[in-house]
């Protein structure tokens, strides 16, 4: 018996000493806060900080846990980068009598602790970056600046961009990369130290900045799209691929084999992304502008006073379940001209289209402003001409009506809508337009109909783009409507047909008043009818005006339900309150059910509608003509 | 039996214990210092040369790592202040911008090589932003005088077309 307990004690500390290694450090403090970004290489960390008056550079080793300060000079020395037994940083040391300082560029062995003066030539030498024996940096001089490259077993210097405006240069193996400058845009830049060949990577409409650069993949923060998404190059093949389209703004973190780490600055949270399965992991929450070092198995995150390193296995494992954002989970279909997928969604293709159609099932990332249903789905044609394609999504069951179809038109998803009732969501859409399609809603609603009795059908109007808020998310429910608004917001939402529109029939309602093309159409088709000569467009409309426009509007649209001469109206307390002229109105809704009285068993025939009890009524119009009850 | 479970028992709520701070959930770190390094540095000019006396303006782009206050400032080719474009200024971190008449008081910068200096004043005052600017004053003033606004616009756009 006393052997197995000393077994199972040998276990324990083996366990104890050997799984820290493997999951996640406590956080180390450090003595000097970090001022700028990190160098890194492996475990060993540099950074410059703010010490007796001037920025000093030191080194921490994440496996001894202990910090090291590399200088002492009373000048500047900043920006520093190493790998292996040398660290490179800017030193004003030699200008510190100059009104405006310049920097020069030093190196510092480990080993013998010796620093030199690496760059040659005047200027403002900025921001160097090692790997290996090479060192580059930019460096300005006569309003022009240049991209320089030094190598430490040789200690030549030579200039491998010249008179260009380049910043944020970066290398790794055989690649130089960099942002250049060509008005009105910056773009990426490349240089093969092999072969000596400059390459400009992409071509304006946007800024493209911050390079970073492993193996054959380039990576940089694109604007092209009106958000800062993060772009791919692969050197190898030539290609571009946005890795995170639709997301908002992302942040590049670092890149390490294959794998791009990066922030959804929304959501503060930290995304790995495989460029090879193309399958991004959550790595949970950051605060923002977190300071990180990722050498593609481990991340360290590094703090005023703390750095913490975790392995990535760990992080994947603590978030495994937390929604987002994984994309590109891709599955290609049969081809066919009508192509239905998992009972989901079908795609018709018009009759003179002769060629083929691929389905694509992407998983979708976080979409600005949607929360997105059920997955992507990339219709691809072999064709560049203009295609008119049906698109159907199947709903399981009604869900929230909210639901609508969106496209995605290359930069944003915009909304197409589709219906909003029943089971199903159908659009034409022009193919080259829009080529990927999803069900989605808002995400938000109006900000001062929460707990309203109306929020539901509000939510829902709003969510099919039917009705407008006043700005800074409010829709005033309870504020009362003209007459012109009423005849404009039902005219848009039941869709009537167009008459004749240019009759003037109003003298109060010109060519030149806005609601003037909705009144004078409803006014043709009979819905509207005023005094004869006047429309009164600035009055507040009353409940008995709006329930007698509907009803008109309804059968324009429907006429196969009659309207008895004043229905059930006399089982309300008030009902000889309404006119003759309302009677039948009133009936046609009791009938229908589609008002069921105020408090009191009451019409309130005269009061003055509310903006809420608008878009009700509508919604309960538009309801019954699409044949549903509610 | 009985002595070998309650071992058993301490043995493996001890690991647990040692264990279940480091599996995965990183200690809290206070913030960062709230400074976005993950946009490089940057400074350009547009146009990086300017016709003042034709209403020309310099629009100076750049990026500040964290919030500063600054003062933007002109220098002449002799590194000599001659234009204080702003005394203190807040510049939030991320993207900025400042422009330059090309005015040195209440007149024309003389033709030549200027300085754009844009200086934190905190601990980072050593690390200045500085960008050169070339001024050229349009010599045919009496162009200038018969023609008007109307001239100088059309002289701008089509300096911008040509650049």
């Amino acid at each position: 018996m006393t052997k197995i307990r000393i077994v199972l004690v040998i276990v324990a500390l083996g366990l104890l000493f050997f799984l820290p290694s493997i999951t996640t450090v406590k956080a180390a403090e450090i003595q000097h806060a970090p001022s700028g970004a990190i160098g890194a290489d492996g475990n060993r960390l540099v950074w410059s900080s703010f010490v007796d008056g001037n920025f000093e550079v030191f080194l921490f080793d994440q496996d001894t846990q202990t910090e090291t300060r590399l200088t002492t000079h009373p000048a500047n020395q900043g920006y520093p980068s190493i790998y292996g037994d040398y660290v490179v940083w800017q030193d004003d040391r030699n200008y510190t009598d100059q009104p405006v300082k310049s920097f020069d560029i030093y190196s510092y062995n480990l080993l013998t602790k010796e620093e030199t003066k690496i760059s040659q030539t005047t200027g403002n030498h900025e921001e160097p970056r090692i790997y290996k024996n090479y060192v580059v940096w930019r460096n300005t001089s006569g309003g022009k600046s240049e991209v320089l490259l030094y190598d430490l077993t040789t200690n030549t210097q030579k200039s491998i961009a010249s008179s260009v405006q380049a910043f944020g240069v970066d290398i790794f193996e055989n690649s130089v990369v960099w942002m250049q400058y060509n008005s009105p845009y910056f773009d990426i830049y490349s240089y093969d130290l092999v072969n000596g060949a400059v390459k400009r990577l992409t071509n304006g409409g946007g800024h493209h900045k911050d390079p970073h650069v492993y193996g054959n993949q380039v990576i940089w923060h694109d604007y092209r799209n009106g958000e800062r998404d993060i772009y791919l190059y692969d050197t190898g093949s030539g290609t571009e691929k946005n890795l995170t389209p639709g997301a908002g703004n992302s942040t590049i973190k670092g890149i390490n084999n294959g794998q791009v780490l990066f922030a959804d600055d929304k959501t503060n949270t930290l995304l790995l992304y495989n460029t090879e399965s193309n399958q991004e992991q959550n790595l949970g929450s950051i605060v923002s502008n977190q300071m990180i070092v990722f050498d593609g198995s481990s991340i360290t995150m590094v703090s005023n006073n703390g750095i913490t390193r975790s392995s990535i296995s760990s992080l994947i494992s603590s978030n495994i379940g937390s929604p987002t954002v994984s994309v590109g989970i891709q599955e290609t279909i049969a081809t066919e001209e009508t192509v239905s997928i998992d009972g989901v969604v079908t795609v018709k293709l018009p009759e003179h289209y002769k060629g083929k159609m691929n389905i694509v099932k992407e998983e979708p990332k976080a979409m600005k402003g949607l929360i997105p249903y059920g997955s992507i789905y990339n219709v691809v044609l072999d064709t560049t001409q203009a295609t008119n394609i049906t698109v159907l999504f199947r709903l399981e069951n009604e869900l929230d009506q909210r639901l609508a179809l969106y496209g995605f038109d290359g930069q944003s998803w915009i909304y197409l809508g589709g219906g909003m009732f029943g089971k199903e969501r159908t659009i034409s859409a022009e193919h080259l337009k829009y080529k990927k399609f999803i069900l989605a809603r808002p995400d938000e609603n109006f900000v001062d109909i929460t707990g309203h009795w109306a929020e539901e059908m509000i939510g829902i109007l709003h969510a099919h783009q039917k009705i407008n808020g006043y700005g800074e998310g409010r829709f005033e429910p309870d504020q009362s409507v003209t007459r012109a608004e009423f005849i404009t917001l039902a005219a848009n939402i039941l869709e009537l047909p167009q008459k004749d529109s240019s009759r003037n029939t109003f003298s109060d309602v010109l060519e030149d008043h806005w609601a003037y093309k909705a009144v004078a159409n409803a006014s043709a088709l009979g819905v509207v009818q005023g005094d004869g000569d006047h429309f009164y467009p600035d009055n507040k409309i009353t409940r008995e005006e709006m329930v007698t426009i509907l009803a008109r509007a309804f059968r324009v649209k429907n006429d196969s339900i009659p309207m008895k001469k004043d229905g059930n109206t006399k089982q309300f307390d008030d009902y000889n309150t309404l006119e003759m002229w309302s009677k039948p109105a009133f009936g046609f809704f009791i009938q229908n059910g589609l008002i069921q009285g105020k408090e009191g068993n009451r019409l309130e025939p005269k009061a003055n509608a509310s903006r809420a009890e608008a878009a009700v009524f509508i919604y309960r119009v538009l309801n019954v003509l699409r044949g549903e009850s509610q | 039996m009985k002595r070998n479970k309650s071992f058993i028992y301490m043995l493996l709520t001890f690991i647990l214990l040692n264990l279940f701070p480091i599996m995965g959930f990183a200690e809290e770190l206070p913030p960062s210092d709230n400074c976005n390094h993950d946009l490089r540095k940057y400074v350009v000019v547009d146009p990086g040369e300017i016709m003042p006396n034709i209403d020309e303006i310099a629009t100076v782009s750049f990026n500040f790592e964290c919030d500063h206050d600054a003062k933007v400032e002109v220098l002449n080719a002799g590194g000599a202040v001659v234009h204080t474009i702003a005394s203190s200024q807040s510049f939030s971190s991320g993207d900025n911008s400042v422009q330059w008449d090309g005015k040195i008081g209440s007149g024309y910068a003389p033709d030549g090589a200027y300085t754009i200096l844009i200086t934190p004043s905190d601990q980072f005052s050593d690390y200045p932003v500085s960008i050169s600017v070339q001024v050229y004053n349009f010599k045919y003033h009496s162009l200038l005088h018969i023609y008007g606004e109307e001239f100088k616009r059309n002289l701008r756009e089509y300096r911008k077309g040509v650049r």
